[in-house]
């Protein structure tokens, strides 16, 4: 018994040093920071400690999940990535794969984009959709799909460009652009329009 | 053993009921009138809450099917039904011209109408006829057959009705040609 007393002295002194080593060196998770509140403004620096939003105005980015709130504190739009969104504050600018779009209107939700590529321009105040681009209105009265989306902030219109095709009932459109503004309830298409009817 | 007889007939008559059923649906496609419609343009806007298309710059409606017809004009407006799933008319503003090749008549003949107006064209899916509106002019021809009888019209209005092959024409000034073999 003696004799393995050393033995056991020497595993301890070994296992303690490794576990030291192993916390002295651990990858450590960087907290998420969050982006300026204020959206329309020009960036402003970087608050010393970042905080959750307190003023419903602005973009709140919440672990995969982006959105817009007007000034009565409503959603305007909500953007959910399939994996993590990243914020880029110096660019002001996030970015997420596999989003789902969702404009929302006097509380509904009447359209919604899906894509494999998005980007949000909070300078330019613009949302970007790329690669599998497909948006649906959400009473199943038309779909579209085009190769490049954009979302503007302000006019809240969706402007597609590059391969458009809006499908109604049995009435298909193509062209080489599409605009969907919802205030007015139109779709523009332009460039080589093709409207046809089966059946 | 006399069981296993009677469910290789009732095998057999399932097997002739479906072959029947299937050769009926396969005579009632081949029935099936259908119509093929399609709109080129340079732009299009679509009203989703009023169903109404506006098409603009050189548009094109071009019809396929039981008829086939041709029109152009710089706009068209088409109105959709309420479920947005039928053409109940369209609009051709300006100069507009169309062609159209019937269907056979009674005597299998089928005509050929190359028409124009100065001021606009309806169509109406329903009544299946075609009105032009403002200086309107109509050639109509027959397309095979033995008769060789060509006929100019020209009038205020014309209305070339798709279901009957006949052309009303308002204030009209009528010119046949006849040629003889």
């Amino acid at each position: 018994m003696r004799k393995a007393v050393p033995i056991i002295i020497v595993v301890v002194i070994v296992a303690l040093t490794l576990g030291l080593i192993y916390f002295a060196t651990r990858p450590r998770e960087r907290p998420m920071e969050l982006p300026q509140p204020a959206v329309g403004q020009a960036p402003v620096a970087p608050a010393a400690k970042p905080e959750p939003m307190k003023n419903p105005q602005g973009v709140s980015v919440q672990g995969a999940e982006i959105e817009q709130r007007d000034p009565a504190g409503k959603v305007q739009w909500k953007v959910t990535a399939g994996g993590d969104l990243e914020f880029d504050k110096n660019a002001q600018m996030a970015t997420g794969h596999d989003v789902v779009f969702e404009m929302v209107q006097q509380d509904q939700t009447p359209i919604v984009v899906k894509a494999s590529e998005f980007q949000a321009n909070y300078n330019s105040r613009k949302l970007t959709f790329t690669k599998g681009v497909s948006g649906r209105m959400t009473d199943g009265s038309a779909h579209f799909t085009v190769n490049h989306l954009v979302y503007d902030f302000d006019t809240k219109k969706l402007t597609g460009t590059g391969g458009a095709k809006f499908v109604q009932g049995n009435y298909k459109a193509v062209a080489n652009n599409i605009v969907v503004d919802w205030k007015i309830k139109k779709v523009r298409m332009r460039g080589g329009v093709r409207f046809t009817k089966s059946g | 053993m006399r069981y296993s007889i009677l469910s290789r007939r009732q095998l057999c008559l399932a097997l002739i009921g479906c072959s029947l059923l299937v050769a009926t649906m396969a005579v009632c496609q081949q029935v099936k009138r259908t119509r093929t419609g399609t709109v080129t343009a340079q732009t299009m806007e679509l009203d989703w809450e009023k169903n109404v298309v506006i098409f603009s710059g050189n548009a094109r409606l071009v019809v396929a099917g039981d008829y086939n017809a041709d029109m152009t004009a710089p706009t068209m407006n088409v109105a959709l039904s309420q479920k947005g799933d039928r053409i109940m008319s369209l609009v051709a503003k300006g100069p507009v011209s169309f062609t159209v090749i019937t269907q056979p008549d009674a005597n299998g003949m089928k005509r050929k109408i190359v028409a124009s107006a100065s001021d606009q064209a309806t169509y109406s899916e329903d009544a299946q006829q075609i009105k032009l509106v403002g200086n309107a002019v109509a050639d109509m021809m027959p397309i095979g057959g033995e008769a060789t009888d060509a006929m100019h019209f020209t009038g205020q209005t014309i209305v070339a009705n798709l279901k009957t092959n006949r052309l009303t024409v308002d204030n009209a000034n009528l010119t046949v040609k006849t040629q003889t073999e």
